[in-house]
């Protein structure tokens, strides 16, 4: 391929169609979402399809929440994320502070066992997970909701590398003080790691507001504790029995985009947390 | 580490240790081992417990839907895994180009990484659905027959695949690009002077130096593959006729449908020791090839 010319004209017309129909293939189903969320019922079934409604309404999300009790189901996914967030930012900067800078018995094999289990998938435990859960009477509970969720491996080996970073003669300073651990964790140690606790702040938070095999397994179908994955996940699979199943699409995809906006809105203001949280585990490990 | 580290500290590490640790390993280690020890039982759902010896693990070897599900979860990680990788490369590739507005291009891109599995999946059906997708609409304006995707048991895998490859090559793609920004532009440059070429650029230059976030990647998405469960879970059951079942799946049918929880344990524990070899046989083939 020489510079200049017909070869360079064609490489560029290549890379445009590719980044054109990486944006079809990438916008369109979001493109479809919120068409299929301000749309009624019956437009949504016309022949032929109508790919640039005129008309729309919000009909859709007054019903969801009249029908899905819609209201309580956010809170609920709120206090689930938020509670998700606030055990995993305490507990896992706690343990990655450990891991990094105390002295504890069996520390590394402790670390290495932690590392260990980052392979084992959820799916494979969760129908003794739920014995275990069930059998210790938190089934139908918001305890037992966010107990598998509220530590995680993952967060705390990002801790753990962050706090190594860390000079050990600032902790030794203080301590030498006469400071306790606690103080020099909270006023010392925590601080310098606000970029890492704002990624697993993210991360978490993130997957909580997602979570929904869990959800699912230990909250009975129509719980008080109902989380918003869960009655879209519902929704989606009886509406595959047709229409006539009792689900509009359109209420779907208004619950669909309920789940995303406030998701898109954090992705906005703390992109570079999320890329972070992401790219850690691939990149460093 | 000071000389100075006495009893109390050691306490106090292993309180400071001790939530998340003890969360992880109550919600790990406890339930492996409940599923180890309940495969080797007949357990229903009311818990009545009988031994069963290896009953459990002989029945996954002559059972035909477990058979036909570890069958699907090799399919779906066979056509899955290699299609990610080169998707997710080339994705990054386009996307690492200068661009005016790339900025937005690549939000465009990345929202399939903030979308939530469940959301992604239940978009996907109206997509893909038999009278009113837009899909079969182009179809049928082309003058092809409509397609019944995710009801039809020759499409409906390729469909679950299609709609996991659009999620996850978009995940990877994000990991990719954050290396491909890391390799030196001067590198890059060096080689297409000496007029080597955009694509002997790619392979002599970029390619090499992706070698580890390759592995990772190919790592993740393995495991990632091997334990698909959530959009056969919420679309399709495992259906039509078993065409959609994987061993995930097939776990959570037998346990939690089906009532039969020691045999669910042995699929469950089948599953684990699938992930783990292939974990194992990835990191030996990754130091390998160095």
């Amino acid at each position: 391929m020489k510079p200049g010319g017909l070869g360079r004209l064609a490489d560029r017309a290549g890379y445009l169609a590719l980044l054109g129909l990486g944006l079809l293939v990438f916008g369109f189903p979001l493109y479809w979402m919120v068409r299929g969320a301000f749309i009624t019922q019956a437009t949504w079934l016309k022949v032929p399809t109508v790919w640039l409604p005129r008309e729309f309404t919000a009909q859709a999300f007054s019903d969801i929440f009249a029908q899905f009790r819609m209201s309580r189901v956010l809170l609920n996914t709120l206090a689930l994320a938020t509670a998700t967030m606030i055990a995993n930012v305490l507990f896992d900067s706690l343990a990655g502070f450990a891991f990094a800078k105390m002295r504890v018995p069996f520390k590394e094999w402790i670390f290495l066992t932690l590392l260990v289990t980052l392979m084992v998938p959820f799916e494979g435990l969760m129908v003794p997970l739920y014995l275990i859960v069930t059998k210790a009477g938190l089934a139908n509970t918001m305890v037992g909701l966010v107990l598998p969720g509220a530590a995680s491996a993952f967060c705390i080996y990002l801790m753990r590398q962050f706090f190594s970073k860390v000079p050990d003669d600032l902790i030794e300073a203080a301590v030498v003080d006469g400071a306790g651990w606690l103080r020099v964790f909270f006023s010392v140690a925590a601080p310098l790691a606000a970029p890492a606790v704002a990624t697993v702040a993210v991360i978490t938070f993130l997957a909580g507001w997602e979570s929904f095999i869990w959800p699912l397994l230990i909250t009975d179908p129509h719980s008080k504790f109902d989380v918003l994955q869960k009655v879209i996940a519902q929704a989606a699979y009886t509406s595959m029995q047709g229409t006539s199943a009792g689900i509009e699409f359109p209420w779907l995809m208004a619950a669909a985009l309920l789940s995303t906006l406030p998701v898109l809105v954090l992705f906005a203001f703390f992109q570079r947390y999320f890329i972070a949280g992401l790219t850690a585990g691939a990149v460093k490990g | 580490m000071s000389a100075r580290s006495t009893p109390r500290d050691a306490w106090a590490g292993a309180l400071f240790l001790f939530p998340g640790v003890g969360i992880i390993f109550a919600c790990v280690l406890l339930p492996a081992a409940l599923a180890l020890a309940l495969s080797f039982t007949h357990c229903s759902r009311y818990g009545m417990i009988t031994w069963a010896g290896l009953y459990n693990y002989h029945k996954l070897f002559t059972d035909a839907v477990a058979v036909r599900s570890l069958l699907n979860t090799l399919k779906y990680v066979a056509i899955f895994v290699p299609a990610n990788l080169v998707l997710a490369l080339s994705i990054a590739l386009v996307l690492n180009r200068p661009f005016p507005g790339m900025k937005w291009i690549r939000s465009v891109y990345f929202v399939p990484v903030v979308i939530s599995g469940v959301v992604a999946v239940s978009i996907f059906r109206f997509i893909l659905d038999r009278n009113y997708g837009p899909i079969n609409a182009v179809l049928a304006a082309l003058g092809f027959e409509p397609v019944p995707w995710l009801w039809s048991e020759s499409w409906a895998m390729w469909s679950i695949i299609a709609m996991d490859l659009w999620k996850s090559s978009a995940f990877f793609a994000v990991i990719f690009l954050a290396a491909l920004q890391g390799v030196p532009k001067e590198l890059q440059e060096a080689a297409t002077v000496d007029g080597a070429g955009r694509l002997a650029g790619l392979l002599h230059v970029t390619l090499p130096s992706l070698r580890s976030v390759t592995q990772a990647v190919l790592a993740l998405s393995s495991i990632g593959a091997f334990r698909v469960f959530v959009p056969m879970f919420v679309l399709t059951q495992g259906g039509p006729a078993y065409s959609t079942r994987t061993l995930a799946l097939h776990a959570y049918l037998t346990g939690f449908r089906d009532g039969e929880l020691g045999y669910s344990s042995a699929i469950s524990f089948a599953l684990l020791t699938v992930i783990l070899l292939a974990t194992l046989l990835m990191k030996r083939a990754g130091r390998r090839s160095e």
